[in-house]
């Protein structure tokens, strides 16, 4: 004590002024760098992070919720079950390790997953390497909105009108295969080329083909991993144990694939991985083919077409459909705007339950402390603005009403039995109304933006200095 | 001067020496953390487990076995289970629905349409709508009436905005007629988690087949896109072991395998599977998850008055 003392005072009393030239400077200089330095260690912490995946807390959340909570050591278990299946966002695995025994290189009725070269190119931290291939696609490109996880919660969520997509549901909008069926690897790919017109999701036709590829397994892989993740969370909620063991949860591979690639058998429910994997493998068994359409969308000024859009027009408002009691008798999507997606089912049900705001305020306040985002309603679509999400060929708009959007509200109009398109009779088809109408409501549709009530109000005629 | 500065710097020395060290110490401290925690990390894994499983996963062994619960057991007979849920004490009408469209088909005359949420019965007290059901029963513990296999299509209505059915236990092999047999369209939406799922558009007048393909563990949702405030439930199950209590709150499944340890299920829309704290023939009962143990004796009927007090539901 007696030394520091001496120190202290004997500093204290060199008065400044009479300090030589220079070194006052460096003295402060030399404070200011500690500052800095010690600033940064405070702020960064000793500590370096490997990247990780979230685990589901809000699904965790709806579990506890319903009366069946998910202990800390089951959670744990169901982490390391997923560690050990799916690996890091920087060393990705495929679930069921490829033993060289087992595939038969020559064979195509095996498949064991994931395509991992593809998804080491999208994992991991963001580099070129020496041949100049970039590294680190995801991180790169998607991971901001997305979420290293792929659950739509990455730092720039909050901020975006429509939210990014939660990949972990398996839940999908914008497909060309009917109802709650996967998307195909095309749907996916469509999404990457083109963006999603009228929201945040932009399009990433500048990058190369390969790159686009690794994108959409890696999206496919991250949609895997939600979804088992999801399926071992509600078995371990219901039942308090796994499903089955981790070889079970893992196997069911090698799924047998016949010729066009689509599984043959289902696997069995405590093959978790195999299950899911199964779904977006037979994705392409239900692709909405269109039936012929009548009328040529080449030609919008034929009298054909005018003719298609007033039967449109009649079937928009029609009580078969009653397309207006959501889009709204104008059809600016103001009909109805009070249910959420199923990425807000916990709102949802919250909201059929209760209606004492204080309530509704604590529970959403106790689902955004562990990830949700700040729920909102979807509204339906405004179809006088000329934008749409799913993509504005006549089909895309075709399948829209055909199957309805799966994850949100919008219904079915065609069942499952008439996707087969030219080849189902009328007959079997079944649906609310026959598939040739629904061209008509697709003509009507896409007219609508250039209806005089679309334009708005009238332009400026411009001034003395904008002269038109 | 000196002398005074020196004896003023003299006295705060101890206080300069102590606050330095809190200094250095809560420094040190954050520095070790850091600032950027985050809250929703979970259950950190443990990686030497995770590298454990992921060996035994390649080296194509099964892996250590779930232990299998259901002890080798002998069937010796058939029982009965019965019972009433009433609810003790008065409960508060259900919440009126706010029928915002359609109002000349959904709310003929303008009387206030209230929800089903909890339905008691004013002369007995029962709770109409919460279903049974028994977990893990298959094979030759399935009496020959309740086997899996009915394929019969059941009539599923909904008119003046309601679904007729307002909780449905069905079986998977089993079909839903759904029909509109209002004026206006409805979509009816079944979302379910392991089975087959539909959104699809009714037009008025007609039906749509739906079967569930494969069975639940709880109630899934129906309900309508166009007019939100429907809702109803439905349990498909493989084996007909389940029912939904009538009016009065009583309940009979038949024919439950005798000598064996079932589990039986209780759902209700408000409560879900809480039903801890819940009296069941006046003494307290346990409860997990919704399911309640029984063995049954080859013959026996087995009473269950179950009691739920009018504040847990409301």
């Amino acid at each position: 004590m007696k030394r520091f003392n001496k120190k202290v005072t004997a500093w204290r009393g060199v008065p400044w002024g009479r300090l030589r030239f220079g070194v006052k400077h460096r003295i402060l200089r030399a404070s200011f760098a500690n500052l800095f330095w010690a600033c940064f260690v405070v702020l960064a912490g000793c500590q370096a992070e490997v990247p990780y995946f979230r685990p589901n807390l809000v699904e965790i959340e709806i579990e506890q919720d319903a009366g069946e909570p998910v202990t800390e050591a089951q959670q744990r278990t169901i982490n390391e079950t997923m560690l050990a299946l799916f690996g890091t966002p920087d060393h990705p695995a495929n679930p069921f390790p490829q033993d060289a025994e087992i595939v038969d290189a020559t064979s195509p009725l095996t498949t064991f997953g994931f395509d991992v070269g593809k998804l080491k190119t999208s994992a991991g931290r963001v580099y070129r390497d020496e041949e100049g291939n970039q590294h680190g696609l995801f991180r790169l490109h998607c991971a901001h909105c997305h979420g290293v996880t792929g659950g739509g919660d990455g730092p720039t969520a909050p901020f975006l009108n429509p939210y990014p997509r939660d990949y972990r549901q398996g839940v999908f909008k914008y497909k060309s295969t009917f109802g709650a069926a996967k998307p195909t690897h095309d749907d996916l790919k469509r999404v990457l080329v083109n963006g999603v017109a009228g929201t945040s999701m932009p399009s990433f036709r500048l990058l190369p083909d390969n790159e686009i590829e690794a994108l959409v397994e890696y999206v496919r892989y991250l949609s895997v991993r939600g979804e088992t993740e999801i399926r071992l969370i509600e078995y371990m909620a219901a039942e308090g144990e796994m499903p089955g063991s981790v070889g079970e949860i893992a196997g069911g591979f090698p799924l047998a694939l016949d010729e066009e690639g689509i599984p043959e058998e289902e696997p069995e429910e405590e093959n978790v991985v195999a299950s899911v994997l199964y779904q977006w493998k037979s994705a392409p068994l239900q692709v909405i083919r269109p039936v012929s359409s009548p009328i040529d969308y080449a030609n919008p000024d034929s009298v054909a077409m005018q003719a298609s859009i007033a039967r449109g027009e009649e079937l928009f408002y029609s009580k078969n459909l009653q397309c207006n009691s959501c889009h709204g008798d104008s059809a600016q999507g103001d009909g109805q705007r009070d249910k959420y997606t199923v990425w807000f089912k916990w709102r949802e049900d919250l909201g059929t339950n209760n209606d004492d705001p204080a309530e509704i305020d604590r529970v959403v306040h106790q689902f955004m402390e562990v990830g949700a985002l700040q729920p909102r309603t979807i509204h339906p679509r405004n179809l006088r603005l000329g934008v749409y999400r799913g993509g504005r060929r006549p089909i895309d708009v075709y399948r829209r009403i055909y199957s309805g959007i799966n994850g949100g509200p919008m219904p079915a109009q065609g069942t499952a039995s008439g996707i087969g398109g030219n080849e189902v009779p009328d007959g079997e088809a079944g649906g609310s109304i026959r598939r040739e109408q629904i061209w008509d409501v697709v003509s009507y549709v896409l007219s609508l933006p250039y209806e005089p009530l679309s334009q708005g109000p009238p332009q400026r005629q411009g001034s003395k200095y904008t002269p038109r | 001067m000196i002398d005074q500065r020196s004896r003023q710097y003299q006295k705060r020395r101890s206080c300069v020496a102590v606050r330095l060290l809190f200094f250095f110490i809560s420094v040190g401290s954050v520095a070790v953390t850091g600032c950027n925690r985050d809250n929703l990390r979970g259950a950190i894994p443990d990686q030497a487990v995770a590298k454990e499983i992921r060996l035994t996963l390649a080296s194509s062994d099964v892996g250590p076995a779930v232990a299998d619960q259901s002890a080798s057991q002998q069937r010796t007979g058939w029982g009965t289970l019965k019972g009433q849920i009433r609810v003790v004490g008065a409960m508060p009408p259900d919440r009126l629905l706010n029928i915002n469209k359609d109002q000349a088909v959904c709310q003929p005359g303008g009387a206030p349409v209230r929800g089903e949420t909890v339905e008691v019965d004013p002369a007995t007290g029962g709770l109409a709508n919460v279903v049974l059901y028994a977990l893990d029963l298959d094979g030759e513990n399935v009496h020959e009436g309740s086997k899996a296999g009915k394929t019969d299509s059941i009539f599923y209505d909904q008119k003046v905005c309601r679904y007729l059915s307002h909780v449905l236990p069905m079986q998977t092999t089993q079909s839903l007629e759904v029909k509109n047999s209002d004026t206006v369209s409805h979509n009816t939406q079944i979302q379910a988690k392991r089975g087959r799922s539909i959104n699809e558009n009714i037009p008025p007048g007609s039906s749509v087949q739906y079967s569930p393909g494969k069975e639940e563990k709880e109630p899934i949702s129906v309900n309508c896109a166009v007019h939100p405030w429907m809702k109803a439930y439905l349990l498909p199950r493989d084996n007909g072991y389940f029912v939904t209590t009538q009016q009065d709150g009583s309940f009979e499944i038949a024919n439950l395998p005798a000598g064996i340890d079932l589990s039986v299920q209780a759902w209700q829309e408000k409560l879900g599977k809480n039903f801890d704290g819940i009296k069941v023939n006046g003494q307290p009962a346990t409860w997990k998850r919704g399911r309640i143990a029984l063995n049954l004796k080859p013959d026996e009927t087995v009473m269950l008055d179950v009691e739920i007090p009018a504040s847990v539901l409301e």
